[in-house]
């Protein structure tokens, strides 16, 4: 076999010499790229180093490789990514959401003017010249950040730390190319390169669900490590609330611009052992009830270990509480019934004291009891509901002490869970477990983000053992109460997204949602 | 039951002495104005004061039917009943939880009953009977027996509480004290937010929406004041609320077996409020970051109406509340605050007891002081409300009303009518719809329209 590099490397000089000039990194004729100074982190190669190879049908390196009837690099890579990520995957808008405009009287006209006409009011702002589109505290989750870490304070400024021009783009997710971009396109070496060696130069192990959950959670649950936490100031002044997290159901409706092991033809076509050492591809499984397993595991965890690490920083400055986005916002937030229902359902503690936001409890100890887990979080759970309770809006200092020790709990099962197997006949074991948990009533009478991620859960499963299950009018049912895609046909703008969903949340009642789920569990 | 209700007939009004208004009158240091030390007395039953010969006469609402009045026309009497009803069963389940045992029932629970049945608490041989006679009077056992002579008939108010132990309730000031015992909470009666989540209704007392609610049936007369009484009752009920209100919260901070913070002290609709469709959008305070809590406006919203030196010291507090700083810093500035209100009530009072039936509030001068509660509501420029929120603009029209009410009471024939359909068009947007408990669908500019219809004279149409 002749080395896969040789022939690649004739194809870019004989076929596309364009792609040279922008797969050379650092290059001064690529203007783009601004070397930013050493303590500002590695140079970001930005998403316009990716277009070349990634950039589909109307680059001329994708027909060059499209022709490529000896490698058929398409078989490994969509090459569209780019343009899909570009045109229909929110991350590219991340950084233009919170850019604020104006009119000419200084009314705003988007959402982050409202919420910097807000946020430059607060004490802390004001006088700071505070612009959202170059607040830290933004940036951290809506640019990329060359140098991820704590910010200083909401006030804390951009500076050179953060690349704005593409929003969420490769490098955010994929990691800093500056080392892997020259090896990444060498395919014979590269692929048969090891998941950690290739760590080793920076490229995330996005195929690994444990690491993929990670690197959502940081942003899509919180991660004050690398500043980034959605504070109740950030909610009141208009920033939409944060959807419950769901690995597989995120990377589905992202939209997906890569294969699954199962649709990647290059993948199937190794040998066992080596996709499965190179690529955690394993041929025996179905294609997401392991990542959905992890997944559950690792948000459990990244919830946790946000809530312990907040709490300990709040508990430090005296007489401080939680901040208020750790609870569920809708344990204060709905308008009083005469009567009311949430009286008559009674409550889980103390009645009038503010519940944590929902976690997905019955997805994670149905995924421990399928790994045979040691680890048991009833009690740490209890004793996190007591923590809440001890007054209005928590002890923090309780609060930290049992979170963490339940962030603690999720690593221990995480190694029991990768160690559990997740055949089709498991996968149908894992599903019936988390189906019989949802049918109990007591798992129906839940709010609408728990719910969501329940369904969420289930759906994913279910369409790994049995594809059409989606067709049904049960399915449709039940996506009109919590929606089982995440993202809407067309993309849209962040104000016409967040009307029909606050809609939705409120519209949510347990007593509909209970009925529609067990028809489609049917 | 809904907590507030805002009835037709209920406002009530009144006038507001004005420091401005009243700086050339001469101060006289009233007694009133010293706190009672009333006469330690055992409770002897309403039963004792149910003759028919004496107040229970089966008249309504008449001199000597009093004991009537009250078992068949005021909510008080029920008070004890609604312990048993379902609504406090379910209360007693939810705050009971997860707590091994039997709880006790609300019948039998000292909170509830210091409220619902004070005498029962105070004693240990009557039966339970709700808010009863001695619950406001005052325990009778040394004034039974003597206050229908003529001797005790011509004893100051004070004597009469200091002597044999009758509360002075024609002191508007301690008899809102009185009634913001519970209707407001003290030391020992404190319905907290814990109660309310479990189902006991919002307390949102305020002295003329009480006094003149349709379904309370009063057994008495103001024979003490004047056509001016709305008025007078207005400032001193105001005042002595808000005292209430500043000394319980200073209970709630200092008291470490406390709930801290205790949610009932914030501003209830700026938490509960569907997201989806809410109305009224708070200002964002230039001290406060969006998202905080905000200290609740019922008990303070007008207090700057009454005394600009004061509001500054509520302001304070409102600081204090909301950074939050430590307990016992909160306490000592509520302490503070309800010390001067208290002591400004009192002055008011001493004012009333002296002017009242012989030199009432003119119709100019009410008018004067309708005016400035209008202005009050709403920013300098007129195109806000000054507290954007469901209490503030709700406090500002009762407020609003009593003067209106009042005015009318001294100058029949002078009231301006103009202002009465903007009244009438605010106090049923303030509503709430059926079945919810909260200004969901309010809508606040056809308020603050309404609002700006009420301005000054000059400007009115």
């Amino acid at each position: 076999m002749t080395p896969l590099i040789v022939r690649l490397g004739t194809l870019f000089v004989g076929g596309v010499a364009a792609i040279a000039v922008v797969l050379t990194p650092g290059r001064e004729s690529v203007g783009q790229v601004a070397k930013a100074p050493a303590a500002a982190g590695p140079t970001t190669y930005s998403a316009i180093h990716c277009i070349g190879c990634h950039g589909g049908p109307d680059t001329p390196s994708y027909r060059a490789y499209m022709a490529d009837n000896i490698n058929r690099p398409t078989e490994f890579c969509k090459l569209t990514e780019h343009s899909t990520w570009n045109s229909d995957d929110l991350h590219s808008l991340a950084y233009e959401n919170i850019r604020p405009r104006f009119d000419d009287r200084g009314e705003p006209l988007n959402l982050a003017g409202r919420m910097q006409i807000v946020l430059a009011r607060s004490p802390d702002r004001k006088d700071k010249e505070y612009r959202v589109e170059t607040a830290a505290e933004c940036l951290t989750c809506h640019a990329v950040d060359r140098k991820p870490g704590r910010i200083a304070g909401p006030t804390e400024k951009a500076g050179e730390r953060f690349h704005t021009l593409h929003g969420v783009s490769c490098e955010s997710c994929h990691g800093f190319a500056e080392q892997w971009f020259g090896p990444h396109v060498q395919a014979a070496t590269w692929r048969k390169t090891i998941p950690a060696d290739k760590s080793k130069l920076g490229l995330v192990d996005l195929r690994d669900p444990a690491i993929r959950a990670e690197k959502c959670a940081s942003c899509h649950v919180g991660n004050t490590a690398e500043g980034k936490f959605v504070t109740h100031e950030m909610y009141a002044a208009g920033h939409p609330p944060l959807p419950p997290f769901e690995l597989v159901t995120y990377s589905r409706d992202q939209p997906r611009h890569y294969f699954t092991p199962s649709e990647n033809k290059a993948l199937k076509a190794l040998p066992k052992e080596d996709a499965e050492k190179y690529f955690h591809f394993r041929s025996e499984e179905t294609e997401n009830a392991r990542a959905f397993a992890i997944g559950t595991v690792a948000t459990f965890e990244a919830s946790m270990r946000l809530l312990a690490d907040d709490a300990e920083a709040t508990a430090k400055r005296t007489g401080e509480m939680l901040d208020l986005a750790h609870f569920d916002c809708f344990a204060c937030h709905h308008d009083l019934k005469v009567p009311s229902d949430r009286q008559a359902r009674g409550y889980r503690g103390v009645p009038g004291r503010p519940i944590p936001r929902s976690v997905p409890t019955d997805s994670i100890r149905a995924v421990l009891k399928h790994a045979n887990s040691a680890t048991n979080i009833d009690a740490g759970l209890d004793q996190l509901a007591k923590a809440f309770d001890a007054r209005p809006f928590g002890d923090p200092v309780q609060v930290a002490r049992e979170a963490r020790a339940l962030a603690e709990s999720a690593v221990a099962a995480r190694g029991e869970v990768n160690k559990a197997s997740f055949t089709a006949a498991e996968a149908q074991r894992l599903y019936d477990a988390l189906a019989a948990r949802a049918a109990d009533p007591k798992s129906m009478a839940v709010d609408h983000d728990t719910a969501q991620q329940l369904v969420w859960g289930l759906d994913v499963l279910r369409r790994d053992l049995k594809p059409t299950a989606t067709d049904s009018p049960a399915h449709a049912k039940l996506d009109g109460i919590v929606r089982l895609s995440l993202r809407d046909r067309e993309r849209k703008t962040v104000e016409a997204r967040l009307a029909p969903r606050l809609k939705q949340l409120y519209g949510f009642e347990s007593k509909s949602f209970g009925p529609a789920l067990l028809e489609w569990l049917k | 039951m809904v907590a507030i209700r805002l009835s037709a007939g209920a406002l009530i009004a009144v006038v507001l002495a004005f420091s401005m208004a009243w700086a050339d009158r001469p101060r006289e240091e009233s007694p009133s104005t010293v706190a009672y030390s009333i006469r330690p007395a055992k409770f002897v039953g309403s039963l004792s004061c149910a003759s028919a010969s004496c107040h229970a006469s089966g008249e309504l609402k008449s001199a000597g039917g009093e004991y009537t009045t009250w078992s068949d026309g005021d909510p008080h009497a029920k008070a004890y009943e609604v312990l048993s009803n379902e609504r406090s069963r379910r209360m007693v389940t939810l705050l009971h939880g997860k707590k091994v045992g039997t709880p006790a029932p609300a019948y039998e629970n000292k909170l509830c009953l210091s409220c619902h049945a004070p005498e029962a608490v105070g004693s240990d041989h009557l039966t339970p009977v709700g808010v009863g006679c001695e619950s406001c009077h005052g325990p009778a056992e040394h004034y039974l027996t003597t206050h229908y002579r003529s001797d005790f008939k011509s004893l100051s108010r004070r004597e009469k509480a200091e002597q044999f132990g009758l509360a002075p309730t024609k002191d508007l000031a301690f008899r809102t004290a009185q009634c913001a015992s519970c209707h407001v909470g003290d030391s020992t009666r404190d319905v907290n937010h814990d109660l309310v989540a479990a189902g006991h209704p919002r307390l949102a007392f305020e002295y003329g929406g009480y006094h003149h609610n349709p379904k309370y049936a009063r057994h008495w007369n103001e024979s003490a004041y004047g056509p001016d009484f709305d008025a007078r009752s207005w400032e001193i009920g105001q005042l002595a609320s808000a005292a209430a209100a500043a000394e319980l919260l200073a209970v709630r901070a200092r008291d470490t077996d406390r709930p801290w913070p205790e949610l009932a002290e914030y501003s209830c609709f700026a938490c509960h409020k569907d997201l989806d469709g809410a109305a009224w959008k708070p200002h964002v305070a230039p001290l406060r970051a969006a998202g905080n809590l905000p200290w609740g406006n019922w008990y303070f919203a007008t207090v700057g109406l009454l005394s600009p030196e004061v509001q500054a010291e509520v302001d304070a507090l409102a600081m204090a509340v909301e950074k939050p700083r430590p307990r016992s810093e909160v306490a000592t500035a509520a302490d503070k605050v309800a010390q001067r209100l208290k002591r400004l009530a009192s002055e008011h009072q001493a004012r009333a007891d002296a002017d009242s039936k012989t030199r009432p509030y003119t119709g100019k001068q009410l008018e004067t002081q309708f005016d400035r509660v209008v202005r009050h509501a709403l920013t300098a420029d007129g195109t806000k409300f000054a507290i954007a929120d469901w209490d503030g603009a709700t406090q500002h029209y009762l407020s609003a009303a009593a003067l209106y009410h009042s005015w009318a009471a001294v100058d029949p024939a002078g009231r301006d009518a103009r202002p009465r359909p903007a009244l009438e068009a605010i106090r049923s947007g303030l509503q709430f719809p059926y079945g919810v408990d909260s200004p969901r669908g309010a809508r606040p500019a056809d308020l603050l329209n309404q609002f700006r219809r009420l301005r000054p004279v000059e400007a009115r149409p």
